[in-house]
């Protein structure tokens, strides 16, 4: 992604040419003059130079021949020449220009290289002595380095770098300063004292302005970047193994919020937002797609779009935009790369249950608590005591937890890629494939993925390139029946196994009995094996062809075609039972069923999708009069959507064993299907604009269309409008010019939209609703679908966003800031709210609500080196809230309605509860209330250790008038990652420590018959009487169930989200076994957290109310090795 | 040249419809989605114990109406659901203004439909019938309600869009005038296909309790707010004479009878709730236990265990409900709790009313060819020491009640062919809506009111004589009142009951008692317990509800109308009164 400053000022080398891609494009259409252009090229040269300049000539050939050129090495431009070439081929005319001149050409990318000729080695011995050295140069992962040019200071000898990356230089003097180099790397210099071999590793140069970055639909070089975009790179992605990549973009980009919300293997992806706002489009090379199904190991980059320069996607894109970019072949010898990852995986913090004596005491506390009479309470105190004691075998202590999940589970990814390619054709195909197993021990479920991929890019000729790219992942998620990734049941099952009951029973082949909320236990029902499966198998298939036509005739003008066909399928099968389980009562023999038996059923979900994108381009890139940098692009996109599914199913299996559809019972057979479609047509224009690398304007316009909406509103037109001043290449701040290498001040306006609405509410009609019976018939309802709103469109989205670049000192400080204001209008809502309930219909969808959001993002970071020890520290912090400037809603006339309800106006994370000052203690202090919990039975339900709220409004009685603002929501405000990157020699360290601060989470410890042990040891009770007590009075005053400060608490944290500690061995020492490069890798993922919500044993990021009531995260420690061939 | 095709097709990029969904002109000529239409109010009305969108037939509407009166206690909560009222909103509301927007709907389409005239009348006066039951759900919940009888616009003038709440007394007119229309075009009789569907006596049955229902407040009501609370005692009896002709004219129809199939009138009693379209019932909500129309009643009221996912007993009987039950002589037992004396189940159950036996389960109820174990724990032989933990004699120290605070559970429409339950939804005895003995009642308590105290004693001794308790010799109210609680429990009739009548305010304002059974050691031989046999000792268990004691208050006669609604629509204030 990186082109030298000697390209931009001319052709562009076809090899940069092709990274930078996309630019340049090429109608379907086209392929009939093509042929007739083609056989252009084999024209003839003539020509007549005398005393003329090389650059000239050549300049000639090209009008001629079309082919670009090159001069590498110094003064060959200007050398001059007296040559007549008569209708000559190329090589003739080439020879005959070249002739005695000691230099020597090739092609290159389709690029004319004019080139000092090497010292030969078989040169005659000389009177100077002269001595042969060799080496080979990498890169600084390992890989071998291609057509480095190596020379001598101050000699006139010169060589490349074969395939493999060696060279050989025969060097006249001892002492002499050896220059490797090659575009797209820093020239490197090494002094020569003699020896043999000499091995260089060059640094790629990632000169901030020179870096090239994934736009919408297209590429820019960073420097020209005139929007808030981010990027994070594949060398960052790679640093931990993971199952979903999201789960690798948390603290790594200022303004993101990435939140993981669960655990559970095949579903433990974060959701992100940019900038706080709902979920951004996601592209996939180009095409609507999701970034999970996709191997770490295949992608290049990601581009966070987050303001103007996202409105190119326009009526998708008022969230932003994540642009994912596979990776591509390269010009270099077939390069292969294994790795290996063997990763354990461990919940970073959950609530643990409590004992059977714990669980049993807490139980008949409650009951006692909450003044129900000692004989009806389940558990006598004998009996807790007999749960204590252990010693009676009716009266076990069952660790449910421990019995059913294991510390570690495992998860293992491989991959194989090979990436390579010649001036014609590049290639990059990987294979990978990924095991997530879960917690849970036995046949508790896992998630497989297989990635395939291959990108090829070949050059037809000079003026044609083609692409074409397959790719496909296949994902299996095989869990137990109820504990799949859509509910949560399995953990209200846990939670309900109770730890009363014994995990084996004298008689093995019956199935012990531990309520389980009804299922029998979590030993059943995480079981696959036992109570049944999910099985989902969903695959995606990826198919992208692009012809890429640069018009020959016009300079700098391009023609594209892209053509992406996308097809997801489904498929999943379900088999639900349940067994008969058992007590035992040890003193009397008796076995008692505990009834459980359900009725088998299996069912079948089989749903695909289709998306079609076709993306046809013009683009136009070119500089005038070195100083005016003019590109353009002009795109007509269509996008189609289809998709159906269909279910079915039978119940009353008689046996589990077949578990095919055939096998069930004819009765209550069920049968479902359904289809969808969508389309969207678009038309995009961008204009770039830069003067003297100083002045930047990009401006541009998308036009949609989408078929969700009626004709007459399903036309939009989003215009956007960024600069950029790139104050560091003006001719006055020369005199700082060594010192600050970047400063630019960007600023930018756009008008985007955000059609995540349902499709089609223009329409109204009748859908199937519930049935009833006449007679002995089931006969089906018909609802009407809502009243149908014509008018329904987009929301409109208005961004401004001012940002500043810079970098002083070749990174000695370096960074970002970003402002930003959002109007988020026309939010579509239902006035269900403001519309008295009595008018009885769903209302339609209308856009009427609006919000404003405003936010800053700042990263700051510092790199350096010293001798062979490097670094690069960034810190990022993100700022965003959101406020409701209108609410559809009721006029409230009441004003504690209007101070608690009302939106309008307000911050949308405001958070109303109770404000509690405490437990009591006394009942003297529950006497000396002057306000009362209830109307009816004043407060004659409380007692010491229940909550005490405070009657803020002084009224005498405690209502829902009395709650105040007491928090923000569960989304984070602030937003950050300090990410620490070391190389010494082979050896790199990579930390990242990421947080998220001002949100809160609902508490709520219990979610069902056990309790966790944070509730038996933080509780209140009577003999501690603590005030400050986590958790008040069990089976205490109803009132301790309101929301609260009590309960509602903040959630911020700061977690060490990633670490990895590399080792990659000298090649020079793998060389001999023909290996490239050898790295070994311990990482690890959120390893350690620091948060108020430790102390609740509960993660940070547990879904709020939901703690221990969903598959708790995981932290990972990984041990992988990379190898490349 | 996927591309080039792409190009070619543009124009249908867009040209997408929503696949599935059937318009407007479709139903209207088709009779068979016209009905389709009409089967999603049905649907929508939850006659079953009354819950809107009662189309899920699942936990609340099976339990809560027996657990919200004084019939029973809730597995999952020992408060009466009352206590959760607040003027935020609460349990038990019915605000179905949307399916009434349906009806509505309906009833103006119907007009130009493309179908014949008859079967135009009827589906009118069905949709009519339940637009007034709708209403007659809502009125006897929140009093005064808005009346809204045509599909609002939202271009309609502010004040109909934004109405003010009717008085009482004009719902309850309104339901009486529509039911004196639409039920002469409704049929004399539903059959075959049509089971199911309202007739002309269903429409009768729905006025004898609406009217009855208006009377109630009328006479025992006050008027408050104007009148959208409440009725003016004048009008008292007016509604008795309504509701006393509607039932008598059903009585007196020969259509129906009491439901007197078998001999044994335990057996008669249960079985009045598992058959169907006999000749008692005169509008039942029909389930078939397939494709989505089955209900739960029998997962989660069966005996604890019977059942998959834990359900079972979630409702557990008060042993005051039990004791409202008398014995088959006329007299009652009382139990003497936590006292040496020794029961058998045939001295403690054997002589209760039949219909006790076919409403409630308990200890040595026949179930699943098993009889069902409520014993607590059992006293040692020498009664020095009461086992509660592990077994005695070899017989395990506690039977399975489960932690059930009373060894009670509702056996009424319990269906034992389905004794172990599989899931949810798999139920298929149909809720009757209205049985003829309910009309015998209401007839009684109207004949009472106005003052034809023979009919009265005559309808009550009617449902004794098919009960097979004694006549009664004389009729108070007291005596109505107590046979339409043993005769009608746990049909979703109690608590409303209470609130008509204004004794709520004292009969839920207290606690219930709960009981447990200890078995006596000595007569269990080692390893043998016949259950049948085995004699035990009581304890009554007070306050199984905790404390403080449950209170239901003067407010609570209404529910509130809740701040989302009248904050939308302020012209539903003012909130009824005690509420804020």
């Amino acid at each position: 992604m990186i082109f030298t400053r000697c390209v931009t000022a001319r052709t562009w080398p076809g090899k940069y040419r092709l990274l930078v891609t996309m630019k340049l494009a090429i109608f379907l259409s086209f392929l009939l003059s093509f042929h007739a252009f083609a056989e252009s090229r084999a024209q003839k040269i003539t020509l007549n130079a005398k005393n003329t300049t090389l650059r000239a000539v050549m300049k000639e050939i090209q009008k001629q021949q079309g082919y670009s050129f090159f001069f590498r090495g110094d003064d060959i431009a200007t050398t001059r020449v007296n040559v007549t070439i008569k209708q000559a081929d190329l090589p003739q005319a080439m020879e005959q220009l070249l002739a005695e001149r000691n230099l020597q050409w090739y092609v290159e990318d389709g690029t004319i290289v004019i080139a000092a000729k090497p010292l030969l080695l078989n040169t005659p011995a000389s009177t100077v002595q002269e001595r042969e050295i060799t080496g080979r140069v990498t890169d600084d992962q390992g890989n071998p380095l291609e057509g480095v040019t190596v020379s001598a200071q101050g000699h006139a000898g010169a060589t490349k770098t074969g395939t493999d990356g060696t060279y050989r230089l025969v060097v006249a003097t001892e002492g002499a300063t050896l220059v490797f180099s090659m575009i797209g790397y820093e020239t490197t210099s090494r002094e020569w004292s003699g020896e043999r071999t000499l091995n260089v590793s060059l640094t790629a140069s990632l000169s901030d302005l020179e870096e090239v970055v994934v736009i919408g639909y297209g590429t820019q070089r960073k420097a020209d970047i005139t929007g808030s975009v981010a990027t994070v790179s594949a060398t960052e992605l790679t640093k931990t193994p993971v199952a979903q990549v999201s789960n690798m973009l948390a603290g790594r980009v200022p303004g993101l919020t990435a939140i993981q919300g669960s655990g559970l293997p095949g579903s433990d992806a974060s959701s992100l937002r940019i900038r706080g706002f709902d979920a951004p489009l996601v592209l996939v090379d180009n095409v609507e797609g999701n970034m999970n199904t996709l191997d770490q190991n295949e992608i290049e980059s990601i581009t966070f779009l987050k303001d103007a320069s996202a409105a190119v996607y326009g009526s998708r894109a008022g969230n932003g935009v994540i642009l994912i970019t596979t990776k591509r072949g390269q010009q270099q010898a077939p390069t292969i790369t294994f790795s290996q990852n063997a990763t354990f995986q461990s919940v970073t913090n959950m609530l643990r249950p409590t004992s059977s004596g714990q669980n049993a005491e807490l139980i008949r506390e409650a009951h006692l608590q909450a003044g129900l009479p000692e004989e009806t309470s389940r558990f006598t105190q004998e009996e807790v005591d007999l749960f204590y004691a252990g010693t009676n075998p009716d009266y076990p202590n069952t660790n449910w937890l421990e019995e059913v999940t294991r510390k570690h589970a495992p998860q293992q990814q491989y991959h194989v890629s090979v990436r390579g390619g010649n001036d014609r054709v590049r290639y990059y195909g990987l294979v990978g494939m990924l095991d997530q197993q879960s917690m849970f021990k036995k046949n508790g479920g896992e998630y497989t993925r297989y990635n395939l991929r291959s990108n090829v890019d070949v050059n037809i000729n000079k003026d044609l390139d083609f692409k074409v790219d397959l790719a496909t992942s296949i994902e299996n998620r095989d869990f137990p029946w109820r504990a799949d990734e859509k509910e949560n049941s399995v953990w209200q099952d846990f939670w309900n196994t109770e730890p009363f009951y014994p995990s084996s029973l004298p008689d093995p082949t019956k199935i012990p009995y531990a309520n389980g909320g009804g299922t029998g236990g979590i030993h059943i029902i995480s079981n696959s094996e036992i109570t049944g499966y999910r099985r989902t198998n969903s695959q995606n298939l990826f198919g992208t062809m692009e012809l890429n036509y640069r018009v020959p005739v016009v300079e700098g003008l391009s023609l594209k075609a892209f053509g992406n066909y996308r097809q997801d399928y489904s498929f999943s099968k379900v088999f639900e039972r349940l067994v008969d389980t058992w007590t035992y009562n040890h003193e009397s023999g008796i076995y008692t069923p505990m009834g459980g038996a359900n009725n088998p059923r299996l069912t079948h979900y089989h749903s695909r999708s289709k998306v079609l994108t076709g993306q046809f381009y013009v683009n136009y890139n070119r500089v005038f009069a070195q100083d005016h940098h003019v590109s353009g692009m002009l795109l007509y996109e269509v996008i189609d959507y289809a998709s159906d599914d269909i279910s079915a199913g039978r119940d009353n299996y008689i046996t589990p064993v077949v578990d095919y559809l055939f096998a069930g019972g004819v009765n209550g057979q069920r049968a479902n299907g359904g289809a969808w479609e969508m389309g969207r047509l678009s038309y995009v224009g961008r204009v770039n604009y830069a003067f003297r690398d100083r002045y930047l304007m990009e401006a541009a316009f998308r036009i949609d269309e989408s078929a969700k909406f009626s004709e007459a509103g399903r036309r939009g037109f989003f215009p956007s409008i960024s600069i950029g001043w790139n104050v560091a290449n003006e001719p006055f701040f020369s005199p700082l010019s060594n010192t600050v290498d970047v400063l630019k001040y960007r600023a930018s306006y756009s008008q985007t939209g955000n059609d995540n609405v349902g499709n089609f509410q223009y329409l109204s009609g009748y859908n199937f609703g519930s049935a009833y019976i006449f007679g002995d018939k089931a006969n089906p309802g018909l609802i009407e679908t809502s009243i149908a709103n014509p008018r329904l469109t987009w929301e409109e989205m208005t961004i401004y966003n001012m940002g500043l670049d810079f970098r002083i000192k070749q990174g000695l400080v370096y960074g970002n800031i970003d402002a930003f204001y959002r109007l988020r209008d026309k939010i579509p809502g239902s006035r269900w709210n403001s519309l008295p309930s009595t008018f009885g219909a769903a209302l339609p969808t209308e856009n009427i609500n609006s919000i404003t959001n405003r936010g800053i993002e700042v990263l700051v970071g510092h790199q350096g080196k010293a001798a062979e020890f490097a670094w690069d520290i960034a810190m990022n912090v993100g700022w965003n809230r959101g406020k409701w400037k209108h609410y559809d809603e009721p006029g409230y006339e009441d004003e504690d309605q209007m101070r608690l309800n009302r939106l309008s106006g307000q911050w949308t994370d405001r958070v109303i509860g109770y404000r509690a000052d405490g437990l009591f203690t006394s009942y003297d202090e529950i006497g000396a209330l002057d306000y009362i919990y209830n109307e009816d039975t004043g407060n004659a339900s409380l007692k010491p250790g229940d909550i005490r709220y405070l009657d803020t409004n002084g009224d005498g009685l405690l209502n829902w008038r009395d709650q105040v603002i007491i928090g923000n929501g569960t989304t984070p405000r602030w937003t950050g990652g300090l990410n620490l990157n070391f190389a010494y020699k082979g050896l790199d360290l990579s930390v990242l420590m990421q947080g998220a601060f001002f949100f809160y989470q609902h508490i709520q410890l219990q979610h069902g018959l056990v309790y966790p042990e944070i509730m038996y040891t933080e509780r209140w009770t009577e003999e501690s009487n603590r005030a400050d007590a986590l958790i008040p009075r069990l089976g205490g005053a109803n009132s301790n169930s309101y929301i609260s400060d009590y309960n509602f608490v903040a959630s911020d944290y700061l977690r060490l989200k990633t670490v990895s500690i590399g080792y990659s061995i000298d090649p020079q020492y793998l060389s001999r076994v023909r290996i490239k490069g050898l790295r070994v890798q311990l990482s690890g993922l959120n390893l350690l957290t620091f948060s108020k919500m430790n102390k609740y044993s509960l993660d940070p990021e547990a879904p709020s109310s939901y703690a221990g009531y969903y598959y708790p995260q995981m932290k990972t420690l990984s041990f992988g090795v990379n190898l490349t061939l | 040249m996927v591309l080039i095709t792409m190009l070619g097709c543009s124009k249908s990029i867009l040209d997408k419809k929503p696949l599935g969904i059937i318009s407007d002109a479709v139903v209207w000529s088709d009779p068979v989605l016209i009905d389709s239409y009409l089967n999603q109010c049905y649907a929508e009305m939850g006659f079953y114990h009354e819950m809107p969108y009662g189309a899920n037939q699942d936990w609340f509407d099976n339990v809560m109406a027996c657990t919200f009166a004084d019939e029973a206690v809730s597995a999952w909560t020992p408060n009466p659901m009352s206590h959760w009222i607040t003027v935020a909103g609460g349990v038990y509301e019915y605000w179905s203004y949307p399916t009434i927007r349906k009806l509505n709907g309906f009833i103006e389409k119907i007009a130009t439909a493309d179908v014949d005239d008859d079967f135009k009348k009827r589906y009118l006066a069905e949709a009519r019938f339940l637009r007034a039951f709708s209403y007659f759900n809502m009125v006897k919940r929140y009093g005064g309600v808005p009346l809204i009888t045509k599909v609002q616009q939202l271009d309609d003038p502010e004040e109909e869009l934004y109405p003010s709440r009717a008085t009482e007394e004009v719902v309850y007119d309104f339901i009486l005038g529509e039911l004196d229309e639409l039920a002469g075009d409704l049929p004399l009789e539903a059959v075959g296909g049509n089971t199911g569907r309202p007739t002309f006596y269903a429409a009768l049955a729905l006025k004898s309790r609406a009217a009855m229902y208006a009377a109630s407040i009328a006479q025992w009501g006050t008027v408050m707010l104007n009148g959208t609370l409440g009725i003016d005692p004048s009008r008292a009896t007016d509604f008795w004479e309504k509701s006393y002709q509607a039932s008598q004219d059903i009585m007196t129809s020969g259509k129906y009878g009491l439901f007197e199939k078998y001999a044994d009138k335990t057996e008669n009693f249960r079985k009045l709730f598992l058959e169907k379209d006999h000749q008692e019932v005169i509008f039942a909500e029909k389930f078939t236990g397939i494709a989505g129309r089955g209900h739960s009643w029998d997962m989660w009221q069966n005996p604890f265990g019977y059942s998959a996912w834990g359900g079972g007993q979630q409702a557990s009987v008060y042993l005051e409900m039990v004791q409202s039950f008398e014995n088959i002589d006329g007299s009652s037992t009382a139990i003497q709790a936590k006292s040496d004396h020794v029961y058998t189940l045939d001295e403690l159950f054997g002589k209760k009313d039949p219909r006790f036996k076919a409403s409630i389960y308990t200890h040595g109820t026949p179930w699943a060819g098993d009889l069902l174990d409520y014993h607590h724990g059992i006293y040692t032989a020498d009664w020095s020491q009461l086992i509660e933990v592990g077994a005695y004699r070899g017989v395990n120290a506690k039977g399975r009640s489960y932690g059930r605070p009373t060894p009670f559970g509702v056996l009424k429409y319990l269906d034992e062919s389905k004794a172990i339950i599989p899931e949810r939804y798999y139920s298929d005895t149909d809720y009757l809506v209205f049985r003829l003995g309910e009309i015998y009642l209401n007839s009684a308590e109207a004949a009472f009111e106005l003052g034809h105290l023979d009919e009265a004693l005559w309808a009550v001794n009617e449902i004794r004589r098919r009960a097979g308790l004694p006549a009664l010799a004389q009729i108070t109210r007291e005596a109505i009142r107590q046979e339409r609680k043993v005769e009608l429990a746990f049909e979703g009739n109690r608590y409303f009951d209470l609130r008509r009548w204004r004794t709520a305010v004292t009969d839920l304002s207290r606690n219930y008692t709960g009981l447990l059974l200890m078995l006596l050691g000595s007569e269990i031989q080692e390893g043998q317990f016949d259950l049948q046999s085995t004699p035990f000792v009581l304890w009554a268990v007070d306050n199984i509800m905790g404390s403080p004691d449950p209170v239901f208050s003067e407010r609570n006669y209404y529910l509130p109308i809740s701040l989302s609604r009248t904050s939308a629509n302020p012209n539903l204030l003012p909130e009824n009164p005690g509420y804020q």
